[in-house]
């Protein structure tokens, strides 16, 4: 596990060495191409901030990856390592201090698109299920924190096979997965996902046509160490202006022996009131099985972007759940 | 408010270029609607027909790229900026830039399923297939 740390830290100094971007041709957000190759080099981080007023507050270097990929013709591949959790400072109860610096494999793949009507995908990637688990970054979400329902319903990371076919506007997938995730190859037992699985099926279909968009998936998932199957269906929408995103998803999961499910939606509105200046609401409403109780909650968020790729964000979220209020503050960025 | 709106419009209008989405003159292309021409430029579309397409762009600068970012693309400086930023957390580039119009006439000209959009009168001249043309100023 250390040595992989090492050979990956020694291959990105190497690369960063042979990037040939002079400092005027590099711009924030896009990457730098290696040297003459085909390859570009990125990466981002995030830094959060909570607050619950209560006691008890934390300070979390969150993300710290990066990425590299590229293509030639019909190929094309992706890496991304990432440092989950690399420092976390709890103020107040419990204080304490933490540090982890487990490097992961949070996105490694390759795709072979053929033709206007295929691509495959092989390796691990995100489920390509709903939007906001298609792009989960902070420096890209609308704010620090992720609808609760996306941890909760469906696997956020496939290590295995995706075919997505097009036709026209409208897109279908079907993924299979029958391997633990990649990243137990490096960290053991451990996965990197929100749920510890070793099997995986899914079919999806989206269509996109103006400013609407939608999407619909079914799926089932195998938890390797309580060795129970699990069954989900996902819907999302979006309505999308130059100014103005509305979106909306939805899920269910049930076990196979129909004695647990949990599910949830939520609703949210962006708003670029001024050029660099977002309003968010988020409506949200989750159902969990383990405490047979539900939560409605309504975040409100505010982002501030002084480039795209720069992202301060606030957020307060209101729970009808007892003493789950928060106050969080992010600081992201893609470069 | 709106006099000053239309007159800018007008001005916009009057001093569009007419210009011509090209590829090579044995390519099997032979024509490009207005939505596909987005869709490649927007990297939402690698194939035409079966054929491998790469679209070029010229610099930023360029009157006759901002002139297809707007018309074409329907997208402003910033928007666009926005969309390829979140492309490339996916791993997807912009169309390759291209210093001159005379270079992406060579290119087309060279690379099978290259396409790239300039001056009409340079396609006119050039042994290129015109898959699109936008009259500009003289519609």
């Amino acid at each position: 596990m250390k040595m992989m740390g090492r050979v990956w830290t020694a291959g990105l100094l190497a690369l960063l060495t042979l990037t040939g971007a002079e400092a005027d041709e590099y711009r924030l957000g896009e990457g730098v191409q290696v040297g003459k190759t085909p390859l570009y080099l990125g990466g981002y981080f995030s830094l959060n901030y909570w607050n619950n007023f209560k006691g008890t507050s934390e300070v979390v270097v969150d993300d710290l990856a990066i990425m590299l990929y590229g293509g030639e013709g019909a190929w094309s591949a992706l890496t991304e390592i990432e440092w989950s959790d690399l420092y976390r400072r709890r103020f107040g109860y419990g204080e304490q201090t933490e540090t982890d610096t487990t490097l992961h494999a949070e996105r490694v793949y390759v795709q072979y698109e053929p033709s206007e009507v295929l691509r495959v995908t092989g390796g691990k990637f995100n489920t390509p299920v709903g939007y906001w688990n298609r792009m989960p970054i902070n420096v890209l979400r609308d704010t620090t924190s992720s609808p609760k329902i996306v941890d909760d319903i469906f696997p956020r990371f496939t290590t295995g096979a995706d075919v997505t076919m097009r036709f026209g506007v409208l897109s279908v997938n079907l993924l299979l997965q029958v391997t633990q995730d990649l990243d137990t190859a490096f960290n053991g037992d451990d996965p990197y996902n929100n749920f510890d699985i070793e099997r995986q099926s899914g079919i999806g279909a989206a269509e996109e046509w103006n400013a609407w968009s939608c999407g619909l998936n079914a799926g089932q998932y195998e938890e390797r160490i309580e060795e129970e199957t699990w069954n989900y269906l996902y819907a999302s929408a979006q309505y999308r202006m130059p100014r103005t995103r509305i979106m909306a998803e939805a899920g269910y999961r049930r076990n196979e022996a129909n004695s647990r499910s949990n599910a949830g939606a939520y609703i949210q509105g962006t708003q670029q009131f001024f050029e660099r200046h977002y309003a968010v609401l988020r409506l949200e409403y989750t159902t969990d099985y383990i405490d047979r109780s539900e939560d409605g909650i309504a975040v409100v968020g505010y982002t501030y972007r002084p480039l795209f790729p720069v992202a301060l964000k606030g957020e307060y979220q209101f729970h009808s759940r007892e003493n789950e209020d928060v106050l969080m503050v992010s600081f992201s960025m893609l470069f | 408010m709106e006099r000053v709106a239309a007159f800018l419009l007008l001005a916009v209008t009057l001093c569009a270029q007419e210009w011509a989405l090209i590829t090579r003159a044995d390519s099997p292309l032979a024509a490009l609607d207005a939505a596909q021409i987005r869709d490649i430029y927007l990297g939402k579309m690698h194939y035409v027909d079966s054929v491998r397409v790469y679209p070029l762009q010229p610099e930023a600068d360029d009157p006759l790229r901002r002139q297809f970012e707007r018309e074409m693309l329907g997208l402003s400086r910033a928007a666009l900026r926005e969309w390829w930023i979140r492309r490339h957390y996916l791993g997807q580039r912009p169309p390759k830039v291209m210093g001159s119009a005379e270079a992406v006439v060579a290119y087309v000209r060279q690379v099978e399923g290259a396409v790239g959009y300039v001056p009409y009168r340079l396609a006119s001249d050039a042994n290129v297939t015109v898959l699109f043309h936008d009259a500009g100023a003289g519609r």
